[in-house]
């Protein structure tokens, strides 16, 4: 049974990109695999020239779209393979282009994103993918070409694969990311000091979201996220919880604490529900839930970050009603 | 026909006869879990054919309780035997899908209420 293969590709040109695109889907193609290519609109331009009739073969995602949070773009990929295992024919190994957008991103995102790739060892480990990421060297930021290392055992130049000497253990690699001071909680915060009782933390969860103009459904998600956390935490030596809440510009946030809590799993939130772990498939639903989730040691147990859209985000308060149309058909 | 089989304030499990089954109320979390396992593995063993689970008036269940649910069903399988869900909220449903849950196999799902 093969194994998770991730390299990355550092490019500097179209051509240097085609080099080890197009052997890369054709070589999968021949073989009768799936082949996704998710990258950006100019390059999924060059591949579509190149490829000519045999075009139409390949699975493409536009990259921005594929995923658009680090949890998302997990689970998207595991959709993937999930959906190609499901075919009658089922392949031996599938095979993911996956260029993430880095162009443009916060440091923080940055961080999150390199983090994933870190995680992608980890929690595909077991899959028959073989993903190749290309980092653009004309676009992608000095810090995230050299994370690429960091993140990938090897990196392919045209069909070249070059073992990398700086690949870092992904478990380590995510410890040594979380060990980053988050952002400074404001002065005003709500707090909850909710013991083991979680339906407290729920109800607190709800109505400040509500509160802060979240809608019922979306309200109802918040505190589902963070007692899926707190639950988590509980159940790994967590004694007593308390959570306080915020909001800012960009949206609202809540940080779920809990004493004697000990984590070993720094990926438990990547872990898709298909993976059969029952015991993290609830931080998996809370990460989908929020835009970030950011783990932190505190003390003597840990907290957990989550961050949501607010109000004044009017991507989540005025939804794309035809694309909805369309999906639903 | 019921009888309760678990009260207190948060959650209750009433045990259903026609259809052979549980109706669960209230709200499951991690403090409820060991509850809820224990009268699924009694309904399990209770006998009958398929098991069904009104959970209409369930208003919110967790991940970990949802999977519970998820696992019984794999053990009736093994017994030709299914987990029909009745009348699940939308809160419920939508842990069901954001896990892919839903379509599991063995399990039937019966309309949902139409609530928020």
């Amino acid at each position: 049974m093969a194994r998770f293969v991730h390299y990355s590709s550092i490019y500097d040109s179209d051509a240097a990109f085609l080099d080890m695109a197009l052997p890369f889907v054709t070589e999968g193609l021949e073989r009768r695999e799936p082949v996704l290519v998710s990258t950006t609109p100019a390059n999924l331009a060059l591949i579509d020239e190149v490829l000519g009739d045999r075009a139409g073969e390949v699975d493409y995602a536009e990259t921005a779209y594929f995923g658009r949070r680090t949890a998302q773009r997990v689970a998207a990929f595991d959709r993937y393979w999930r959906d190609a295992r499901s075919r009658g024919d089922a392949p031996t190994e599938v095979r993911i282009l996956a260029e993430p957008i880095w162009a443009g991103r916060s440091a923080a995102d940055r961080t999150a994103w390199k983090r994933m790739e870190a995680g992608l060892n980890v929690v595909f480990v077991d899959l028959p993918i073989r993903m190749v990421c290309p980092y653009d060297a004309r676009d992608v930021p000095p810090d995230v070409l050299a994370s690429a290392r960091h993140t990938h055992p090897a990196d392919v130049v045209g069909r070249d694969v070059h073992v990398s000497s700086g690949f870092q253990d992904p478990v380590e690699y995510a410890w040594a990311s979380d060990a980053a001071p988050l952002p400074a909680a404001p002065g005003a915060v709500a707090t909850v000091d909710y013991g083991s009782e979680l339906h407290r933390l729920r109800d607190f969860v709800l109505a400040f979201a509500t509160q802060h103009g979240i809608s019922p459904s979306r309200a109802d998600f918040a505190a589902l996220a963070a007692g899926e956390v707190a639950s988590y935490l509980a159940g790994r030596g967590g004694r007593s919880g308390n959570a306080r809440a915020w909001a800012n510009g960009s949206g609202i946030v809540f940080e779920v604490v809990v004493a004697g809590a000990g984590l070993d799993d720094p990926y438990a939130a990547f872990w898709p529900p298909s993976a059969r772990r029952a015991e993290t498939a609830g931080m998996w639903v809370a990460n989908q839930i929020c835009s970030q989730l950011d783990t932190r040691q505190t003390g003597d147990g840990w907290s957990v970050r989550l961050r949501l859209p607010g109000v004044n985000s009017v991507e989540h308060r005025l939804p794309d009603a035809i694309a909805a149309a369309i999906e639903s058909l | 026909m019921s009888d309760a089989a678990y009260v207190d304030r948060n959650f209750q499990v009433h045990v259903l006869t026609e259809p052979c089954g549980l109706r669960l109320v209230g709200q499951v979390d991690l403090s409820h879990r060991a509850v809820l396992e224990r009268e699924l593995n009694r309904a399990v063993n209770g006998g009958g054919a398929d098991l069904y689970l009104d959970i209409s008036s369930l208003d919110f269940i967790d991940v970990g309780g949802m999977r519970l649910i998820l696992d019984t069903a794999g053990v009736l399988a093994l017994d030709s035997r299914k987990l029909v869900l009745g009348h699940p909220q939308h809160g419920v449903l939508r842990v069901l899908r954001i896990c892919n849950w839903e379509s599991a196999q063995n399990i039937e799902i019966l309309d949902g209420r139409g609530t928020d």
